[in-house]
């Protein structure tokens, strides 16, 4: 029994807790014994950010996509981003119709739920501008005319940070749109073990094994417009901007948190928050994403940021548990 | 935010700190009467500077650390600013001020200056513990009532920052991995004996207070000379302006004792010790030799004023005024080192029963006037050199009402001075080394200042006493009870080399064998005191010992007279007015060993009594204080050690306790709403976590420092009580619960309460390796001490709690 099965007993949201719980089994089904990294694709999904995944090939980038693709009952799309990939060729192009003597839109791979932009760091600024204007809008703008994207239109971009050859690494106002940066890593040996029996007499057809959807759009949008009525007490709101001014303010950090970032942070710990079957955000919650979200905004002046991180959590304290008054 | 606002206010609080310590300051430096005005305009502009300085420094403040360099500067320029300020105005005016008033200056202004930049931590507690000092300083200086109103504010500002304070430390505990964290414990421990120390100084007795004196702040004192000292006593010059300032030397209420009733030396002596009587059926002086027999008539015949003499016979009447109201009335007030041993009246024919006085000597010592630094002294030159003599003490005497023209003065006199009088017929010699006044009386209120010398009585080879044949000095009544007191005197002295250490044997042999009792006076029909004091009771009052113990050293040989007076006592010594007040029940008689031509040497045969040691150095200073503090310590000694075996077993056992009475008050307020109730219950938990050996980080969760703790067991009791502190403090009040509810809260904070006693707790942090490992209890107890020893000395020590750097936060 969790805290808020206590304290909303008899919430009209029971429903979406059970299919989000739904998709998260599906989900490490597919990805075993990566529970965490699971609970942040879905806090991004529920908190309608863009995930970054910065991992080697071969770790289950492209299979994760895929099963939340058929979890949440959309459409999934696959760019495998290269120098000489164009913009059209992810946001869609205008074709002379000779029948109708007219020019028709046809639509690029981001006209779908999730889509996985593999390597985005191997296409051009110019073709990953197109792509972000995407992410940050969700519309794609072609020849003056406006085409909107779906409204639970979610990218899982990848990169390699063992290849660095011939890359054009996405400039830190583009790492801002989106709202984490993950890490799949190897899975354990008894994962590895159990996903090895697993596929034992299991069809190579990619998607054959992908769970039934569990959410229909509708119910996807609703879920994310739940979580951004998540109270967040003014406690925390002050929280997040010491945090926030805290990274500011570190010798380490050489660029922190912009007011989009902190935005982004709060609707992912709202997300969180929800996550965990809660209608309040707490001070753990915004611990819990801080990493993720940080790390792929924050420009610090070591290889590895997360004792920086760590350092910016454990310098400011939490709020206080007091009892909140009438005007928080 | 918060702790911006605790900040700002620890900031402001840190000012007002400053500014009482200033205030304290000019009150202190100006009590003598420069009148508030000046000290008002002072402190507006010391305000309108911090304000002006605090607004552009908070701006400095905001863009990060502050600029060190500059700083210092303005330290150093601050505690230059008074001594170039000094320098200007002795060379401009001729006037000055003291060098520690310059310095004490000096300290204010950085403090001042401090308190503008305490925006910063760092020159926030170095504001306040400066403010401290200066605070320390003014009140020990100062006798004004609003340095005491001061001292009182400042107390009650200085415990609100240092809580303030206090929970700003424990908020950016984590800030850092190689922050340090002071030896709280440590001191603590040194802050409590600090406060014992002086609150054995203000509430104790006076003989620690007066074993401190010498380490207050002043100058002009032992051995210092200073044109601008402000106050001090023995050869300093300052004891001379004290008495053109009222203030610096001298009792204020001396208004009441106008109306008093004077008291001469024999008023009280009768007081005292009772009034003194003569047997009608005993022939006096029968046993004298014939020709003293004749001196004593002839001396009663001429002698103008009756009652000189010192009767051992006395009893006390039924009139007679309780000792206690005399007590509260000051005869004079004595301003130098004690104990002082005044004598006023010496005596050398003794017939058993009444001393005799000695007579006006036939030749005086020379008495001239000398200036020394513009003020007029009596110059007393004795006629003989003594070896043993050394040293120059200085005492000053306000004389409040004694009707005796006879100045009480210490052996050995050199020279006098009492203001505007300057010349020497004022003067004239009663008895030998007996000073007087050629007046009827010393006025009530005058100041006499004493120069003397003092004996060394340790080189032993230059102590030379002589033992003479039976005259003035040395000759006893033929009885048999004094050929008693010969025979014991003799038994006492059997083994020990003739001289000055038979002189010591006897007296420390009084002091051995017989007890003080002031009350005590021979029985009715009692023929020789001495006698009944040595062989029967052995309890007597100090005339009995210094007879008895005249009569002993006279009986082998040696010269001896007896000499009464007063007897300044330390233990009266008053620390506020830095003076020992001298009453009516101060009256005192001691005998005086003759040991070279001229030199009558002071020895106290009475227990209690002590006499005036030579002026010590700062190691025997220092000593002297430990030893007084010991001394008192072992005359309490029940009661400290009462009190160290209750401070150890409540320092043993201070958690459990502690835990105990945190439940018991959590059970009697367990809070009203179940917000309330949870959130108590969780402060409860995390106070108890702290004192099973870690506090939780600020900067973590209580749900996951909790959590950390349980492992994660969802099961755990504790789980639901963190998921309720979630959401008591986080939740909206929209967020509400029925009284269902209410009755579940109480359940799961008293499980998790009972589930996580103190010991699971102190597993759990020792398991995720937050404690040590505790050992058995000694060797803990040793362990901790040591450690703590250790942290003393080395100040700093790693942070204890979540040392490691990132992923321990976790």
């Amino acid at each position: 029994m969790n805290g808020t099965e206590m304290v909303t007993t008899g919430t009209p949201l029971s429903q979406d807790f059970a299919a989000i719980d739904e998709v998260r089994a599906a989900l490490n089904a597919v990805l075993r014994g990566k529970e965490e990294v699971v609970d942040q694709v879905l806090i991004c999904l529920l908190a309608r950010g863009h995930l970054l995944i910065e991992d080697r090939p071969g770790l289950g980038k492209t299979t994760l996509a895929k099963a939340l693709a058929d979890a949440v009952g959309g459409r999934f799309a696959r760019v495998q981003c290269t120098p000489d990939l164009l913009p059209s060729d992810i946001t869609g192009f205008n074709i002379f119709n000779q029948k109708t003597r007219e020019f028709e839109f046809r639509e690029g791979p981001v006209f779908c739920e999730v889509l996985l932009a593999d390597e985005i760091n191997r296409a051009t600024p110019r073709t990953q501008s197109a792509l972000l204007e995407a992410m940050a809008e969700r519309q794609v703008t072609l020849d003056a005319v406006r085409y909107p994207l779906a409204g639970e239109f979610f990218v899982i971009a990848t990169q390699n940070p063992a290849e660095q050859h011939g890359t054009y690494p996405l400039p830190e106002a583009q790492l801002d749109r989106f709202a984490m940066k993950l890490s799949i890593g190897y899975p354990g040996r008894d994962d590895e073990v159990a996903m090895l029996g697993g596929a034992v007499g299991r069809s190579d057809e990619v998607g054959a094994s992908g769970p039934r959807p569990l959410f229909a759009p509708e119910q996807l949008r609703r879920v994310q417009d739940d979580v951004v009525a998540v109270a967040v007490a003014s406690s925390i709101r002050e929280y997040m901007v010491s945090l926030a001014e805290a990274t500011r303010n570190n010798p380490h950090v050489a660029l922190g948190v912009s007011p989009r970032g902190i935005l982004t942070w709060q609707r992912t710990a709202q997300a969180h928050a929800f996550l965990e079957h809660r209608r309040f955000v707490t001070p753990d919650d915004v611990q819990q994403v801080a990493r993720p979200v940080l790390s792929v905004r924050l420009v610090v002046d070591a290889d590895d940021p997360q004792p920086i991180l760590d350092d910016i959590l454990a310098s400011v304290p939490v709020p206080e548990y007091v009892v909140p008054d009438s005007t928080s | 935010m918060r702790a911006e606002r605790a900040q700002l206010t620890n900031v402001r609080l840190s000012v007002v700190l400053a500014m009482l310590a200033s205030l304290a300051l000019e009150l202190a430096l100006h009590e003598s009467g420069e009148g508030w005005l000046r000290i008002a305009c002072v402190l507006a502009i010391q305000v309108i500077l911090l304000a002006v300085g605090q607004r552009y420094v908070g701006r400095l403040a905001a863009r990060g650390a502050p600029p060190a360099g500059t700083v210092s500067l303005a330290v150093a320029g601050l505690i230059l600013l008074p001594l170039v300020y000094e320098a200007c105005l002795r060379s401009f005016t001729g006037f000055g001020r003291p060098f520690e008033v310059l310095l004490i200056c000096g300290l204010r202004d950085v403090t001042l200056g401090l308190a503008m930049m305490s925006y910063w931590p760092v020159y926030q507690r170095l504001c306040a513990s400066l403010s401290l000092f200066v605070m320390l300083f003014s009140a020990s200086i100062s006798s004004h009532p609003g340095t005491f109103a001061a001292v009182v504010l400042f107390a009650i500002v200085g415990v609100w920052w240092l809580m303030g304070n206090h929970w700003d430390t424990l908020r950016a505990r984590i800030h850092a991995e190689s922050k340090q964290d002071l030896p709280t414990q440590w001191l603590l421990l040194s802050a409590g004996i600090v406060t014992l120390l002086l609150a054995t100084v203000s509430v104790g007795e006076n003989r620690v207070a007066n074993a401190l004196t010498g380490f207050m702040p002043s100058s002009g004192g032992t051995r210092w000379y200073d044109p601008s000292a402000r106050g001090g006593v023995n050869d300093g010059d300052a004891l001379v302006p004290g008495t053109e300032d009222a203030h610096s030397f001298g009792p204020i209420e001396s208004e009441i004792f106008k109306e008093s009733k004077e008291s001469s030396l024999y008023d009280a002596l009768d007081d005292t010790y009772g009034e003194p009587y003569f047997p009608k059926t005993l022939e006096r002086a029968v046993s004298l030799p014939r020709e003293l027999v004749l001196e004593i008539e002839r001396r009663m015949s001429q002698t103008k004023q009756a009652g000189r003499e010192f009767s051992t016979l006395r009893r006390r009447s039924a009139r007679q005024r309780p000792v206690a109201g005399i007590d509260s009335q000051a005869l004079f007030y004595v301003s130098g080192r004690t104990p002082l041993h005044l004598r006023m009246e010496v005596f050398d024919l003794f017939d058993g029963i009444t001393w005799h006085p000695e007579p006006p000597p036939e030749s005086y010592p020379e008495l001239e006037m000398e200036e020394v630094a513009g003020k007029q002294w009596l110059r007393i030159r004795s006629r003989y050199s003594s070896p043993i003599l050394y040293g120059n003490d200085s005492h000053a005497l306000r004389v409040i009402s004694l009707d005796s023209n006879r100045l009480p003065a210490p052996s050995h006199l050199l020279g006098v001075h009492i203001d505007k009088v300057d010349n020497r017929h004022f003067f004239k010699f009663e008895q030998e080394g007996i000073l007087a006044l050629n007046r009827k009386k010393i006025p009530p209120l005058t100041v006499i200042h004493l120069q003397s010398q003092l004996a060394n009585l340790e080189n032993r080879r230059e102590l030379y006493v002589p033992r003479v044949g039976p005259g003035r000095y040395s000759s006893v009544p033929d009885d048999f009870h004094t050929r008693e007191i010969a025979r014991i005197a003799a038994q006492w002295v059997h083994e020990v080399p003739s001289g000055w250490d038979e002189v010591e044997m006897i007296v420390s042999r009084l002091h051995e064998t017989c007890v003080h009792d002031r009350s005590a006076t021979a029985p009715e029909g009692c023929i020789h005191p001495a006698a009944w004091f040595l062989l029967e009771s052995r309890r007597g009052a100090d005339y009995h010992f210094a007879t008895t113990a005249a009569l002993m050293l006279r009986s082998l040989g040696y010269q001896v007279r007896l000499a009464s007076g007063f007897y300044a006592d330390p233990r009266n010594y008053d620390l506020r007015s830095r003076q020992t007040p001298v009453g009516a029940d101060d009256v005192h008689v001691w005998p005086e060993v003759k040991l070279h031509p001229g030199t009558w040497v002071s020895i106290e045969p009475t227990p209690g009594y002590e006499l005036l040691g030579p002026p010590p150095g700062l190691l025997e200073q220092v000593v002297g204080v430990l030893a007084v503090l010991s001394e008192s310590a072992y005359r309490h000694r029940v009661g400290i050690i009462s009190l160290a075996v209750l401070g150890c077993l409540v320092m043993a056992f201070r958690v459990p306790l502690l835990d105990r009475l945190a439940i018991c008050w959590w059970r009697l307020a367990p809070g009203g709403t179940p917000r309330q109730q949870v959130i108590r219950g969780l402060q409860l938990l995390e106070l108890r976590c702290r004192w099973a050996g870690a506090a939780r980080p600020p900067g973590m969760p209580a749900t996951t420092w909790f959590r950390r703790l349980a492992h994660g067991d969802g099961a755990d009791p504790l789980e639901r009580l963190l998921q309720l502190a979630d959401w008591a403090a986080f939740a909206p009040l929209s967020e509400t619960s029925d009284v269902e509810y209410r009755v579940e809260v109480a359940a799961s904070i008293r499980q998790s309460l009972t589930t996580w006693s103190l010991s699971r707790l102190r597993g759990a942090l020792q398991r995720c390796g937050l404690v040590e490992e505790r050992r058995s209890r000694p060797s803990h107890m040793l362990h901790a001490t040591w450690q703590g020893f250790g942290r003393g000395i080395a100040w700093v020590r790693p942070a204890r709690v979540f040392a490691t750097r990132g992923g321990a936060a976790r």
